[in-house]
């Protein structure tokens, strides 16, 4: 057995776990990484996103049809407050949601701007912390022709996000 | 001062301006004040400078007619200056629905707070408040359309569901 | 992406630090506080090539002074430490705006920083940095001053020296 933690460490640790649950969501969904979405929450999690309310095993091909319908998106998560009690913790996570979406029927892209915030339910089972319910709860939008300036076609070396494994951040963190 | 000491007290200064932001997106006045001390001085250029229950009062009192806030911290920075002072420099972006004549708007204010924390038998508040502007953008509100009905919107304390803890305790 | 160990945390908000006080550097505009985050061999990616970091900072800075005001708001940290490296993804919504013949333009960017940094006699700070970018909105600037609620905040964030978090102002 090691030493017990001090009590002061061991919160902090449980903040920063959950806390990194939520940013690990964000960068799923930004990337479509469908694993990755899977891997914060526990097998009998349930997510509400209020035009989806069901299990998060379903959410994650849900969101992922969703995604396709966008051309990217990129969720941008501020405060971050955890309540921790136990083995179990809420959060309030603030967030800004920007997608790029192709407009009807050939017109020019739109940028929807979606901000709100993420109501969770973290849980910690057999030592890891994992989402066991996400409410996310909207609190402004805005959408407007995509004023984005750079032609990705004409740009091909240009670092620009993308989803999947294609984007820079996969490499960058295995270290290739 | 002690490594452990200082990790606890950011994150303690952290909650600190969670706390406020959610406050004032709430309407919670007794929260707002509670992330003060009781000798706080505040800053906020024409609108209110002086003592934090005067502030609380003024803030409220603006937020209150909006139809809905979204106030979203970013980075948080706090230099040490002992074992119980810290300046810390807290960036934002903070999104105001308004109710205007010919229609509803989205104004939006972004910037700093640079603030003096003190702690003071043991509990670390918030001793100075000072708002800094950075960006501000001045819009009709353009929202998604269907969007009323496609999201669970937020609202302010108690109807807002982070305040229906019974209910939350069961979805 | 590991969950941070108890011997980690300091070293977590030590880069959290490094992080913040690049986009303070450029807000603010101080040099002094741009190059102290960067090793003296530090590269830097921001779409055209790899390039001295310290070098970058120096052009930079000139640059960011002829926009009329930045705000680089960082938002999600994901950071993964490995002894005395680290890796790190930085989420940033980048507000510009900036003087055209049209008249103010405002320039929106989204992006994330990818970072590699390294800790030396316990001081952490950035070794490479790459900007990969993910959106931008642009158009004239909207920028109101006055009025009910923004004649009210009459205090303006500025650039070093004048900035009140130097000035205490």
């Amino acid at each position: 057995m090691t030493a017990p933690l001090d009590p002061r460490v061991a919160l902090l640790l449980d903040k920063i776990a959950c806390t990194e649950l939520v940013h690990r969501l964000a960068r799923g969904i930004d990337r479509c990484d469908a694993d990755l979405v899977r891997a914060v929450f526990h097998p009998d999690a349930t997510d509400d996103h209020g035009m989806y309310q069901g299990t998060a095993a379903d959410f994650v091909p849900w969101v992922m049809e969703v995604l396709a319908g966008m051309r990217r998106t990129q969720h941008v998560i501020g405060n971050v407050l955890i309540e921790v009690d136990g083995d179990k913790a809420k959060g309030e996570a603030y967030f800004i949601a920007h997608h790029h979406i192709p407009g009807p029927d050939g017109a020019g892209d739109n940028f929807m701007v979606a901000a709100g915030r993420y109501l969770d339910r973290f849980e910690r089972r057999d030592g890891e912390w994992r989402i066991s319910h996400r409410h996310a709860v909207y609190d402004w939008s805005t959408i407007a022709p995509s004023t984005d300036m750079w032609d990705r076609a004409a740009m091909p070396g240009y670092p620009f996000g993308e989803r999947g494994h294609a984007d820079p951040s996969y490499p960058h963190f295995t270290g290739a | 001062m002690d490594p452990l000491d200082r990790l606890v007290s950011w994150q303690a200064i952290y909650d600190l301006c969670c706390d406020y932001m959610r406050a004032q997106d709430r309407l919670d006045p007794a929260l707002h004040i509670s992330v003060f001390h009781e000798d706080a001085t505040t800053d906020y250029g024409a609108g209110w400078k002086g003592d934090a229950p005067g502030f609380v009062d003024f803030a409220q009192r603006v937020l209150t007619p909006h139809k809905a806030n979204h106030h979203m911290i970013g980075q948080v920075r706090i230099d040490f200056e002992s074992t119980d002072v810290g300046l810390g420099e807290v960036y934002f972006q903070a999104h105001h629905r308004i109710v205007a004549e010919g229609g509803e708007r989205d104004m939006f204010v972004a910037g700093r707070y640079v603030d003096r924390y003190e702690r003071r038998g043991g509990v670390w508040k918030i001793a100075h408040r000072s708002e800094l502007v950075d960006w501000v953008r001045d819009e009709p509100a353009a929202d998604l359309p269907g969007g009323e009905a496609m999201f669970p919107w937020g609202a302010r304390a108690p109807h807002d569901l982070s305040c229906r803890r019974e209910e939350m305790r069961k979805r | 992406m590991s969950m941070v160990r108890p011997e980690e945390l300091a070293d977590r908000l030590a880069i959290i630090d490094v992080l913040n006080r690049y986009a303070r550097g450029i807000d603010r505009c101080d040099l002094e506080v741009l190059r102290s985050v960067w090793w003296p061999q530090a590269k830097a990616d921001y779409g055209t090539g790899e390039i001295d970091a310290l070098a970058w900072s120096d052009g930079v800075v000139p640059a960011l002074a002829a926009m009329r005001r930045t705000q680089h708001f960082l938002g999600n940290m994901l950071i993964d430490i490995d002894g005395s490296t680290a890796t790190a993804e930085t989420y940033c919504r980048a507000w510009h705006e900036v003087d055209s013949p049209a008249g103010p333009q405002e320039m929106e960017v989204g992006g994330r920083y990818l970072d590699r940094l390294e800790r030396r006699e316990g001081d952490w700070r950035l070794l490479h940095r790459r900007y990969v970018l993910d959106w931008s909105r642009n158009g004239p600037s909207t920028a109101q001053w006055d009025g009910p609620l923004y004649g009210t905040l009459t205090r303006h964030g500025k650039r070093m020296p004048d900035d009140p978090s130097y000035t205490g102002d």
